[in-house]
């Protein structure tokens, strides 16, 4: 019997609602008696837990409660989880911080305290595997789920990006893009977005979701990460940056992108920042 | 007296309840412990990929704040979209609609009509009959979801102008034939679970007398307990009709009609709201004021919802094109309102010439009865004078679960302290 909590942190629960969505498989091992949910506040009345062999937590850590609310976590679990993408690399809500650091902010209340800068989980404990994604792809989940008896195997997908699973038809030879377009009024439904100025990161972003977010005629916006490795998604950012400069006709991204932070770091600026290094668990 | 709960469970996001009771008077706080800041991070994104961004906002009306957004945009930029086009995200906000009122029949107000062998999902797998048939209905409504937005939480397809992918003949069949099955569900459902709310209903029998209001074709109606009609104005001029304070603890601020002040002028949203304000023969004959009475008006809306999604499918039978608009920018502002699962949201964005967002105001239904959840559990605590510390702190937690509130969505406030 494995015992299993879900902790969740600063995030809009879309994650907790797809494993409730996977509800059947999930409840499957319950019914077999070979998995136990000792702890998840959306689903149970329990309010603390003594220890769970898995704990999967969702969002990211923005409160100081957030934090010691993990750091607990992390202290009862033997295998910690990192579910979507805020858990993995502190999701789109981290963007709040490059204003957070700019503007005055004023009290508001006083018994509840924000964290200066909104965080990732693995930057405040460790975490032992990760499953990326806003939502994680069903199939991700899926796997995920059925794993949960096992010690959880490196992904095999390494290295392959989103475009390794997109079926659109790239052009021949070199691409040049002047400027990303702003709409997407007269796309081609058969060829590569990004060929047609169609600001799609799908080149930098990590494989998984079968380039679902392309097939429905809608660019890649990065969920899923540019590296395999969490704690390694400022390089993978770095790398897409310059890989797109390659390719970009205009002598500053900039003047391709009008929201180059937007391009590059809906879901992981939180893992980007330059001032941060990892903690040691004892910063607030 | 203090009776505090730190963190709700059975409520969606991070809340806390304070209660204090003293002589002769019951104060009651909500604590949204929980901070987003999708205003702030909204200020200096492009303006197109709004709908993307806000619909992270929330995992459970993730299709409504998508529909809001949008629609923002395309008041801003005056985007005209067809009517097959409002159609079609007319069906996805009411799927949007009856899995959100599933998922708080099944997780939150279940246990109290249905026993104790439903909460406790995990704890006892055996579900009932009942649960699976609930769990089965928000299965269908969210893979009709699916296959309008691409996936069933964070659409993808929602742009402005229509959908980036259209749907096919066969895939609007898809759409109906699920309808079909799900109108039966929740028909079923509703058979088994009107009287259990019902017989709770007698039980508590207190009852708020409020203010609804809800948004109806980019208008804004509000209506008085008795049923009389107090206000109606455009979205655009919400500013000017509802005023807002902060909370006094938590992350969160209190919309209030200005006419009536704060905290008079509290307001009420939702399917209760909704209901209280269509009011139908048999189906909800009166207006009703008590808290419970939202969940009986979730299960008549799931069923009102079913049927509705069944009349425009057909009428789509043909398909939906896909129709992303041309995007011309220019400096402005764009309001955008609908009527999400537990009630009014509101987008507003303006921007600049280049189409980058300079400010952005979201008003959530959950910040609208955040007031009005307050003076309820005052309200049913008052009554209950010289119950035992358990009963209160059960029947608080209980007004609070009737709401359904969504923490996560209450990102309404702009100013916060950091703690360094």
């Amino acid at each position: 019997m494995i015992e299993i909590a879900l902790e969740w942190l600063s995030g809009c629960e879309g994650c907790e609602v797809s494993l409730l969505d996977s509800l059947g498989s999930i409840l499957g091992l319950i019914e077999r008696g070979e998995v136990k949910i000792v702890y998840a506040p959306l689903l149970l009345d329990v309010e603390d837990y003594d220890r769970a062999d898995i704990v999967i937590t969702t969002g990211s850590i923005r409160t100081v409660a957030d934090e010691e609310r993990i750091k607990r976590a992390r202290a009862k679990s033997k295998h910690l989880v990192a579910l979507g993408s805020c858990a993995c690399f502190g999701g789109v809500h981290g963007l709040a911080d490059l204003k957070a650091l700019n503007d005055k902010f004023v009290v508001n209340s006083p018994g509840i305290r924000l964290r200066a800068t909104l965080e990732p989980v693995w930057k405040v404990v460790r975490v032992d595997s990760a499953v990326p994604g806003c939502p994680p792809p069903e199939k991700q989940l899926a796997q995920f789920i059925r794993n949960m008896l096992n010690p959880f195997p490196k992904d095999t997908s390494k290295g392959k990006k989103v475009c390794d699973e997109c079926t659109r038809r790239r052009s021949e030879g070199e691409k040049k893009i002047m400027s990303m377009r702003r709409d997407l009024v007269g796309i081609d439904a058969e060829r590569c977005l990004l060929d047609q100025s169609v600001p799609c990161i799908g080149f930098a972003t990590s494989s998984g979701c079968g380039a679902l977010c392309p097939s429905l005629n809608y660019p890649c916006h990065g969920c899923m990460g540019f590296d395999e490795n969490i704690e390694e998604q400022g390089n993978g950012i770095a790398r897409a940056i310059s890989a797109l400069a390659s390719i970009l006709e205009a002598d500053e991204v900039e003047d391709a992108l009008r929201d180059p932070v937007g391009f590059f770091m809906k879901f992981s600026y939180p893992s980007f920042k330059l001032k941060e290094k990892k903690m040691n668990g004892t910063e607030g | 007296m203090e009776l505090k709960v730190d963190e709700a469970t059975r409520v969606a996001g991070h809340i806390g309840v304070s209660v204090r009771i003293g002589e002769g008077e019951v104060k009651a706080r909500l604590i949204q412990s929980e901070f987003r800041g999708f205003e702030l991070l909204l200020k200096d994104r492009l303006l197109e990929e709004a709908p993307l961004y806000t619909s992270r906002i929330c995992g459970i009306c993730q299709v409504a704040h998508a529909l809001a957004s949008v629609r923002a945009v395309e008041d801003g930029l005056s985007i005209s979209v067809s009517q097959e086009v409002e159609k079609l995200r007319e069906i996805a906000n009411l799927a949007g609609t009856i899995q959100s009122h599933l998922l708080h029949l099944f997780l939150l107000i279940a246990p109290y009509g249905l026993g104790s062998e439903i909460a406790p999902v995990a704890i006892q797998p055996k579900l009932n009959a009942i649960v699976r048939s609930i769990l089965a209905g928000r299965d269908m409504a969210q893979r009709m979801i699916a296959d309008i937005c691409g996936r069933a939480i964070h659409p993808i397809t929602i742009v402005a102008g229509g959908f980036s992918k259209g749907l096919g003949v066969e895939d609007m069949s898809r759409v109906a034939s699920v309808g079909d099955k799900l109108t039966k569900n929740v028909a079923e459902l509703s058979e088994e679970m009107l009287p259990i709310v019902e017989g709770e209903a007698q039980e508590r029998g207190l009852g708020l007398e409020a203010r609804y209001m809800c948004a109806s074709d980019g208008r804004m109606i509000v209506q008085d307990h008795d049923g009389t009609k107090l206000l109606s104005f455009d979205v655009s001029q919400y500013e000017e009709h509802i005023g807002e304070v902060e909370a006094e603890a938590g992350y969160g601020r209190r919309p209030y009609l200005k006419a009536l002040g704060y905290p008079d002028g509290f307001i009420r949203v939702g399917p209760l709201a909704r209901l209280n304000m269509k009011r139908m023969d048999g189906m909800w004959p009166e207006i009703r004021h008590e808290s419970i009475m939202y969940s009986y008006a979730r299960i008549i809306e799931a069923v009102l919802a079913s049927e509705r999604i069944c009349e425009l499918a057909s009428e789509l039978r043909g398909g939906v094109k896909a129709s992303p608009a041309e995007i011309k920018f220019r400096e402005g502002e764009g309001f955008g309102a609908i009527e999400a699962p537990r009630g009014t949201l509101l987008h507003r964005y303006s921007f600049g010439k280049d189409g980058v967002i300079k400010e952005a105001d979201i008003i959530t239904p959950t910040a609208f009865n955040s007031p009005a959840i307050e003076k309820d559990i005052e309200r049913n605590i008052s009554s209950m004078h010289g119950a035992e510390i358990d009963k209160l702190r059960d029947r608080a937690l209980k007004v609070l679960r009737d709401y359904d509130p969504c923490i996560p969505c209450a990102t309404h406030m702009v100013e916060i302290i950091i703690d360094h």
